[in-house]
């Protein structure tokens, strides 16, 4: 490893594993204090170790974003706080602005500066996201919004811990919009260890190595893992690719151009032509946008690099685009569901652009995965629960969704989420115990993972109801990647699923019970159907059911060129039906044995291929 | 010869550089969008499956698009788009 920091390799080798070691710990001290849903299940959240200019040196496995957007709002308190407010030592800054970094205003992050004797050393910081932070719209998006003011209240970084003492005048102000103040309180005192944690670390490290090695260190880490990045650059061939992914919000479509050109050790990431901005909640701010592509380049070429250094992979990038689009909002357009709206486009648009680059390298083919499932299902949940007391929830199953196809195998069925290696969605015993809800199932779903060569993962599908209350008072619904796939597939493959919500209202689900019967569709039980629009505040009454089916992962090569004893596997396992094996893959199944009927499937291959020579130049 | 994907690379031919399946077959130069050489076919989005918006949330905007090669049916490409936006030129190299 050659950079212009003088440390010695050895000693290089140790820090980068200590360093990445050190924001792991940070994580683990979040998800111990804190105990909220969000944090301690789902793991909706990420820590970073930032060097004194504020460039991310490593960020947690947990969602990249998080980790990424913290050198913005690092950056701009470096930038604009010097003298006013000023920064010391055991000073940490809230934030939640997205105009200035937070991937939307209920993705609250606090940073710290890290000092040794006086000295400025670096930064950490953790963000998490959070189930209310008030507003008028319950959880975090305000259906109908037409601007950001008439969304969740968002604050620039403010120093709510000055001299290692929380404010209480700001923290009251903090909690005291909320409607659920002691999950605020519970994450606020989870993220202050989380940074207590590494703070007191990284000062052991100093200690125990000095202050000039653990500098260089910093530096050189961010360094080494751009030589690495640029490499691997270097080695792909230059060109240009396209990709348009589609957001439905409202009536309207939203496309995302997105033409990514690479040049010898640089990509530049260019969103012109992209459709103008929402009024509000869809959009994302121009820093976020910097930090979605940052975190996609780092799935698709940052693999086996450590640390994942989020501040290397910037320098390799450039990001063009149009101020007033949905992916690059201004002022004061409303941004509150960004993170499951315009994040997962661009997410998309950049997946499959990496995606056909490496394609094009003998070197990188083996490398090349489908985009995932890149859209979401959320019900954000409110009312008076089984003990009584006022609730909170975001049932955030969509999660599970499958993972993009490979080159040389199948996507993972219910892989979860491209860029959030380690997400999680909670247990259903976990919903059930928390919430007043009973799940009827929770399952992989047949014929969502994308077909192909090799066939994208399957996504996962729910089906619940109000239990032990009359009703959940309010059910903030709200989807996107219903009208049109976002696990789109390559070379021949076909794209997954597109999410589905569907409700049946005022069913006999309690006759079926007192039957000694569990419903496994919507089908077994009768009820008023109901396609809810995509954007909803509705009640859930105890006999309502809830059903919701997610997105898998686009397919890879032509489904016809799959070997047909796996799409009989698919077929046994119940990922695949016989409809979709005969008329998308060409296999024919023996419908006793479910065993591939060679003959048939050859005549049926056969067909599907003189189907095709009709088709029009 | 310079590889695009599983099933296309490009060829110089006749002193022109031509997209080439895996086949043999040269579709067009590859200045342009190997899409405007292959045999295509648009259809409604339920051909890509049965749990693709089965119930026409928003109608029926989108269709699905195929790309195969003339000379052995290989499926090359498939696209979502808005009905009637033009094909999308997806690499140039
Ligand atoms: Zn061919």
């Amino acid at each position: 490893m050659r950079t212009k920091n003088k440390i010695d390799p050895v000693t290089f080798e140790i820090l980068r594993h200590r360093v990445g070691a050190i924001n792991d710990e940070g994580a683990s001290s979040l998800m111990l204090v804190s105990g909220s849903p969000v944090a301690s299940e789902v793991l909706d959240f990420n820590t970073a170790l930032l060097n004194a200019k504020g460039e991310v040196i490593v960020i947690g496995p947990y969602i990249l974003e998080h980790g990424i957007s913290l050198e913005q709002i690092v950056k701009y308190i470096i930038a604009n706080y010097q003298d006013n407010p000023g920064i010391n030592e055991g000073d940490m800054f809230l934030c939640n602005d997205p105009y200035v970094g937070a991937l939307h205003q209920n993705d609250v992050a606090l940073v710290a500066p890290i000092y040794w004797e006086g000295e400025l050393v670096g930064w950490t910081g953790v963000a998490v996201h959070q189930q209310d932070v008030g507003g008028p719209g319950k959880g975090q998006v305000s259906i109908g919004a037409t601007s950001i003011f008439e969304e969740a209240p968002v604050f620039p970084p403010i120093k709510l811990i000055e001299r290692g003492i929380i404010r209480k005048d700001l923290e009251g102000e903090y909690f005291k919009r909320s409607r659920l103040p002691e999950r605020l309180g519970l994450d606020l005192r989870a993220m202050t260890a989380s940074n207590n944690v590494t703070s007191r670390r990284i000062r052991e490290l100093i200690k125990d190595r000095g202050i000039e090695t653990v500098k260089s260190t910093f530096d050189a880490i961010i360094d080494y893992v751009e030589v690495k990045l640029r490499s691997r650059l270097m080695e792909l061939p230059d060109g240009t690719w396209r990709h348009t992914a589609y957001l439905d919000y409202g009536d309207k479509i939203y496309p995302c151009k997105l033409t990514m050109t690479k040049k010898k050790d640089k990509l530049v990431f260019d969103f012109t032509g992209t459709a103008a901005q929402a009024p509000a909640v869809i959009n994302c701010t121009y820093p976020v946008l910097q930090a979605i592509v940052t975190g996609v380049f780092m799935m698709y070429l940052g693999y086996g690099i450590f640390p994942p250094s989020s501040g290397a992979a910037g320098r390799c990038l450039e990001v063009v685009s149009e101020p007033g689009t949905f992916v690059h909002a201004i002022w004061p357009a409303g941004v509150s569901k960004a993170t499951t709206g315009a994040r997962y486009s661009v997410i998309d648009a950049g997946s499959v652009c990496l995606a056909k680059m490496l394609a094009a390298s003998d070197k990188y083919r083996d490398r090349v995965m489908a985009p995932w499932r890149s859209s979401s299902i959320i019900a954000d949940l409110f009312g008076i629960d089984q003990r009584g007391a006022y609730f909170g929830a975001s049932i955030l199953d969509f999660m599970a969704g499958g993972a993009g196809a490979r080159s040389y195998k199948d996507g993972i069925d219910t892989g979860g989420q491209l860029g959030a290696p380690a997400i999680a969605i909670a247990n259903v015993e976990t919903h059930e115990f928390r919430y007043p809800m009973l799940f009827l199932y929770r399952k992989q779903e047949r014929d969502t993972g994308g077909p192909g060569k090799f066939r994208g993962g399957v996504a996962l599908g729910y089906m619940w109801m109000p239990h032990d209350v009359e009703e959940i008072s309010n059910a903030v619904i709200h989807a996107i990647g219903l009208q049109s796939p976002n696990g789109v597939g390559i070379y021949g493959g076909y794209p997954s699923s597109t999410h589905v919500v569907s409700l049946k209202r005022n069913t006999n689900i309690l006759d079926i019970f007192r039957d000694g019967k569990l419903p496994a569709s919507l089908d077994e039980i009768d009820g008023k159907f109901e396609i809810p629009p995509q954007l909803v505040e509705t009640s859930l009454k105890k006999n309502d059911i809830i059903v919701g089916l997610g997105q898998g992962g686009g397919g890879y090569g032509d489904p016809i060129e799959r070997d047909a004893r796996l799409v009989a596997n698919d077929v046994t396992n119940e990922l695949v039906s016989r409809e979709c094996a005969r008329d998308i893959y060409g296999v024919v199944l023996d419908p006793q044995t479910l065993q591939p009927d060679i003959k048939q499937t050859e005549e049926r291959r056969l067909e599907i291929k003189r189907e095709r020579a009709g088709w029009q130049k | 010869m310079q590889r695009v994907n599983e099933y296309l690379e490009i060829v110089e031919e006749a002193g022109e550089k031509a997209f080439r399946c895996k086949c043999g077959y040269i579709l067009g130069p590859a200045t342009d969008n190997y899409k405007t050489y292959a045999l295509k076919c648009e259809s409604p989005l339920k051909k890509a499956g049965p749990n693709v918006n089965p119930y026409k949330v928003g109608g029926e905007k989108f269709v699905f698009r195929e790309f195969c090669c003339p000379g052995c049916y290989t499926l090359l490409g498939t696209d979502i788009a808005l009905r009637g936006e033009p094909l999308l030129r997806d690499v140039e190299l």
